[in-house]
């Protein structure tokens, strides 16, 4: 099991306010029709949602795109397995790597990166112990925008712990 | 919206908080063309709408008045930056106020290193779970800490002592990069390496900064906190590096003084001592222009003067009860007699904030750390500063010649370390009144302003 293209393409294209065909599986590669034109893959499909809405979530220079391209690849290829316990570890691990020098994945905004990583890590969000990943989720989630319907997940224990540290 | 003229000298970080508000809020904030740091704040219009006489300082368009950085950049900024509820105000205004207690780039030089570790630490945990300091978003708090530290970060806080301050460095650095402090900043190079003094350029503020590192390094030793230890080892070494090569300086200096005086036109001596790892440093540092250069060239008569009247200080100055009034006297004279009132300029200072100064050694080293720092000026600058009072009830004032007519700190960045922290006025040189005043501050005697009888001075030459 994997977390499925269409739980986070949809919250996006909500997001960025772009009507979404329905995702049909051709041949094994997503596909889904977007204006009237029909995309296939999922990568492709993000990206074209981000063109079709002029949203600001995009990069602005090409290092910036490349960065947001590396980060889209790691989130539907990589960070889809996050329904596994080990792997659950390993890139929330990676993610608090990131995020202890970082405040958002490219450059110094919120890009789309961000936001598809938000809503994979959606249901897996683990409280404590990666703080990292915890203080950008919950920076994001406070977006009400971007949250849309789901709850936001309380990381008031995270600040207790991080000012009285104790052992589990 | 606000709209109006911010007047402020160039490159202030109290100023850059009211101008990044406004970048935010897109409010029309312009910067008063023609200010003179020490003059424009000084004049009778100015002092009328300002009477603090402070930058930075604020007009909007319909002729209202604000001083202070955090009501400026509070007035022109929006209601993002202000917070979207009471709560987040009030912690807004608690930040403001730790900004100003805390994290002071000017405080920040003087005081203890430790003090600096402490709001360090304390914004450290708070940015562990907070992307910013209130609500979801920036606000004025980052803007007024954000530029607080903007100094520290430029100068003093190398990658070796920020390195345990990781989300404050986050916080930062995606700060520094927002297009609209961009816009305000420019690009914001931190300190590279102030543990290595090749690399040190701002020689000034790096030899306080490090003297600062290095005496916590010596109040870890007796707290046997080794690993610390080692950590400041490095810096130490460097601190006394530096000081070496000062007193160096020092002593060549009143070497050549010393020849100088005796009229003899031989070569100048090359120095006895071998070449030793400060000086290797002196070398290897790139040659700094002099921020002098630009000003026309005064009488040389008057550098004549100037080591004359103080080539021996110590035997006239000090010991005033013991020289015959009137030998003092006749020295005054042809000083005022030699004196090159167009290219020279006499000012007096007093320090701000008398009500903070407690122990007179502390204070006296107030005043030689000032002097130390503005160690480029020495060619073209004297001063006699004078602490008057005893402990706890004290001032500090003094009177200041240099090249040129302008206040001459904001010539070099070395320089602008301290000069804040006094009110500077210019005197006339012809008025009896200056006589009076400088022939007193001179002769290291006489009381303050509040009847406080001299304590002890300090030249600077």
């Amino acid at each position: 099991m994997v977390v499925r293209p269409q739980q986070y393409l949809e919250y996006i294209a909500s997001l960025l306010n772009v009507k979404l065909g329905k995702i049909c599986l051709n041949n094994s590669v997503y596909t889904c029709v977007i204006g009237n034109k029909t995309i296939s893959g999922v990568y492709n499909i993000i990206i074209s949602l981000l063109l079709e809405s002029k949203s600001n979530l995009s990069g602005t220079d090409p290092l910036e795109k490349a960065e947001i391209q590396q980060w889209i690849e790691y989130g539907v290829v990589y960070a889809v397995h996050i329904d596994n316990p080990h792997n659950l570890k390993q890139i929330l691990n990676e993610l608090n790597g990131i995020f202890a020098t970082k405040t958002y994945l490219v450059s110094h905004k919120l890009t789309i990166a961000d936001v598809l990583l938000y809503y994979i890590l959606l249901n897996f969000m683990k409280k404590e112990k990666y703080f990292n990943v915890s203080r950008w989720f919950d920076n994001l989630q406070q977006d009400t925008l971007l949250r849309q319907s789901h709850k936001i997940i309380d990381f008031n224990t995270n600040y207790l712990v991080s000012v009285a540290p104790s052992r589990h | 919206m606000a709209a109006g003229t911010l007047y402020s000298y160039p490159d202030n970080f109290r100023a850059a908080k009211a101008l990044i508000a406004a970048q935010y809020a897109k409010a029309n904030v312009k910067i008063a063309a023609n200010f003179v740091f020490g003059e424009t704040n000084k004049s009778k219009e100015f002092l009328t709408k300002f009477p603090g006489g402070k930058v930075p300082a604020f007009e909007t368009n319909d002729g209202k008045y604000l001083q202070d950085s955090n009501a400026i950049a509070y007035f022109v900024s929006n209601d993002q930056l202000r917070g979207k509820n009471e709560y987040d105000r009030a912690q807004i205004l608690q930040w403001i106020g730790f900004a100003k207690n805390n994290a002071g780039a000017q405080e920040a030089f003087q005081r203890a290193k430790d003090d600096m570790k402490v709001a360090l630490t304390v914004l450290n945990s708070h940015l562990l779970t907070h992307t910013y300091l209130v609500g979801d978003r920036i606000t004025l708090a980052d803007i007024a800490v954000a530029c607080n530290l903007l100094n520290p970060y430029k100068y003093v806080l190398d990658p070796e002592y920020r390195k345990p301050f990781g989300n404050v460095n986050r916080w930062f650095n995606t700060l520094i990069n927002q297009p609209e402090f961009k816009a305000v900043l420019g690009t914001v190079e931190l300190c590279s390496k102030a543990a290595q003094a090749g690399a040190i350029k701002e020689e000034g503020m790096a030899t306080n900064c490090i003297n600062d590192i290095g005496d916590m390094g010596n109040n870890n030793l007796e707290k046997n906190k080794k690993k610390k230890m080692a950590e400041f080892d490095q810096i130490s070494e460097t601190y006394n590096l530096i000081i070496l090569r000062v007193r160096k300086k020092r002593r060549r200096n009143r070497k050549r003084n010393n020849n100088q005086k005796k009229e003899a036109p031989k070569k100048e001596e090359e120095p006895t001592e071998e070449l030793d790892a400060a000086d290797e440093i002196c070398a290897a540092e790139p040659k700094s222009k002099d921020p002098f250069d630009s000003m026309p060239k005064g009488e040389k008569v008057v550098n004549l003067t100037i080591n004359y009247l103080f080539s021996e200080p110590l035997t006239w100055m000090i010991s005033n009860v013991a020289t015959p009034t009137k030998m003092r006297a006749n020295r005054f004279h042809t000083f005022w007699e030699n004196f090159d009132p167009t290219n020279y300029s006499i000012w007096y200072c007093e320090y701000k904030y008398p009500q903070e100064l407690s122990k007179v050694f502390m204070s006296c080293n107030l005043i030689t750390g000032m002097f130390q720092r503005l160690d480029k000026m020495r060619k073209h600058a004297f001063s006699s500063v004078c602490l008057f009072g005893e402990d706890d009830n004290s001032t500090i004032s003094g009177i200041w010649v240099w090249r040129g007519q302008e206040l001459a700190f904001p010539l070099s960045p070395d320089w602008q370390i301290d000069y804040e922290s006094y009110d500077w006025t210019k005197l006339d040189a012809n008025s009896e009144e200056t006589k009076k005043l400088v022939e007193q501050y001179f002769s290291w005697s006489g009381t303050d302003k509040g009847d406080r009888k001299f304590n002890q001075g300090k030249i600077f030459k």
